[in-house]
């Protein structure tokens, strides 16, 4: 009987927990899984596209922007290779909405960061996107402040930059 | 007896713990959805109720153009702004153009009857007054949090996220101009949302003039994408670019091409008596020198 009872009140409170796990809106990533399976390796490395050609931000602006389906188009309505086309990929591509890759922008409100003055400083994309897998299953990682912080002090590598709060936080 | 009194207290004590980490878990974003629509009008309105009731002003005395700070002697900026009493009328236009820049919220019928509004310019006989951006700021010495910081650039700045509420900045204003959020705004339907540039600031929380902080950073990363050195040009604050007279200026004390430096040039420069000592960023033009 008194096992009963602690067995309940156990199950209860499991319940409680995977109940806020399950319903409650996820915070670690608001990215929505795409139809379109992407691996970054595939068109970066393999190939040696730059980040821009389809971030087209990511250089200049302050968002590195997500590419439409038409940016994928421009290179797949040709046979890219000498091999047949993969059926899967054509018919995901087919199928695809207009902006088949939608992200919402993780950075706090009171966060200013600019893709285009990193870029500039000659900080490579990977400096901070550097698990590309993790990306292409939809689900980034999370960067913190101290990652920010570690360049900002100049312990990576880098020249030291600004380290005022009143630069990136508003 | 089902239970002993033993049992009983451990299930109800384990019970109670899970009620209270479950309590604690991380929620979502607030969603906007509750929010009830603030109007102009009803910014205007208590814009206007705030005019009426005008707190006093304490005595002008001249100072000298502000220089280089003395915590930043080899920084090449040094933001601020001027107002100009011989063209200022008095009107209220920059408090209208400043409210709707920074998201500033309403208050509730309370805090209005004590005369405590949010709005970061106020009125005071017929004067704008708002945060000073002194150089020896006094707000900025007694931040337990490190929340009220100055930039190398002159701004005094408020770290949102770090402020915990003390309000022992507040206190220490001279002219008390910093304003603290009593209520959630979002959660009692007083938040106007116009800027998705400018965060919302939170209950508990103080706030208080950033002299445009998101423009001067946006600016600046665009300045320094391009690779130009950033010293304030084509940036004006909300409340200067309102002002149907042209009497409040924005610019950069140490850059001699700038508009402000210009028109510093043989005007009497003044401040509050009891800012005076400061270092104010942000001064009166009246009259000649």
């Amino acid at each position: 009987m008194k096992k009963g009872i602690f067995f309940l009140l156990f199950v209860f409170m499991l319940a409680l927990i995977f109940a806020d796990i399950f319903f409650s809106p996820s915070l670690a990533s608001n990215t929505k899984k795409t139809s379109i399976p992407f691996l970054h390796a595939l068109h970066g490395d393999s190939i040696g596209l730059s980040c821009e050609a389809c971030h087209s931000g990511a250089y200049t602006n302050r968002e590195a922007f997500m590419p439409s389906k038409s940016d994928c188009m421009d290179c797949h309505r040709l046979p890219l290779t000498e091999s047949e086309g993969i059926a899967s990929l054509d018919s995901a591509l087919k199928n695809a909405s207009e902006h088949p890759f939608q992200t919402k922008n993780r950075l706090p409100a009171h966060v200013v960061f600019h893709h285009g003055v990193h870029a500039k400083a000659n900080v490579s994309c990977e400096e901070c996107h550097s698990n590309e897998l993790a990306w292409d299953r939809g689900t980034p990682p999370l960067l913190l402040m101290n990652e920010c912080l570690a360049c900002h002090q100049g312990k990576r590598g880098f020249e030291a930059s600004a380290t005022d709060c009143a630069s990136c936080h508003r | 007896m089902l239970i002993s009194k033993r049992t009983f207290i451990k299930s109800f004590g384990a019970l109670l713990g899970g009620l209270l980490l479950f309590g604690c878990r991380k929620q979502g974003e607030k969603s906007l959805s509750r929010v009830r629509p603030v109007s102009i009008p009803d910014i205007k309105k208590q814009i206007k109720e705030a005019m009426k009731n005008q707190k006093p002003l304490d005595s002008l005395v001249a100072i000298p153009v502000p220089s280089s700070l003395k915590a930043f002697p080899n920084a090449t900026n040094r933001f601020g702004m001027a107002i100009d009493l011989d063209l200022c009328d008095g009107c209220g236009e920059c408090v209208l153009a400043c409210n709707l820049e920074n998201n500033i919220p309403l208050v509730n019928e309370y805090q209005a009857s004590k005369n405590n509004y949010m709005h970061w310019i106020e009125l005071r006989d017929q004067i704008p007054v708002t945060c000073f951006h002194c150089g020896d700021a006094p707000c900025e010495k007694v931040c337990p949090t490190g929340a009220a910081v100055h930039s190398p650039d002159g701004v005094s700045a408020m770290v949102y996220a770090r402020c915990a509420g003390t309000r022992f900045c507040g206190v220490n204003c001279p002219i008390k101009i910093r304003k603290f959020n009593y209520v959630d705004a979002l959660d009692e339907g007083l938040q106007f949302i116009s800027n998705p540039e400018v965060p919302v600031r939170e209950q508990g929380v103080i706030e208080k003039c950033s002299l445009c902080l998101h423009r001067i950073q946006n600016a600046r990363l665009k300045a320094k994408t391009i690779g130009k050195e950033f010293l304030g040009e084509n940036v004006t604050t909300a409340c200067a670019e309102a002002c149907p007279k042209g009497a409040i200026l924005f610019g950069n004390w140490l850059d001699p091409n700038s508009l402000l430096y210009k028109k510093a040039r043989g005007r009497g420069v003044y401040t509050l008596s009891s800012i005076a000592p400061f270092d104010p960023s942000v001064v009166y033009f009246k009259g000649v020198r």
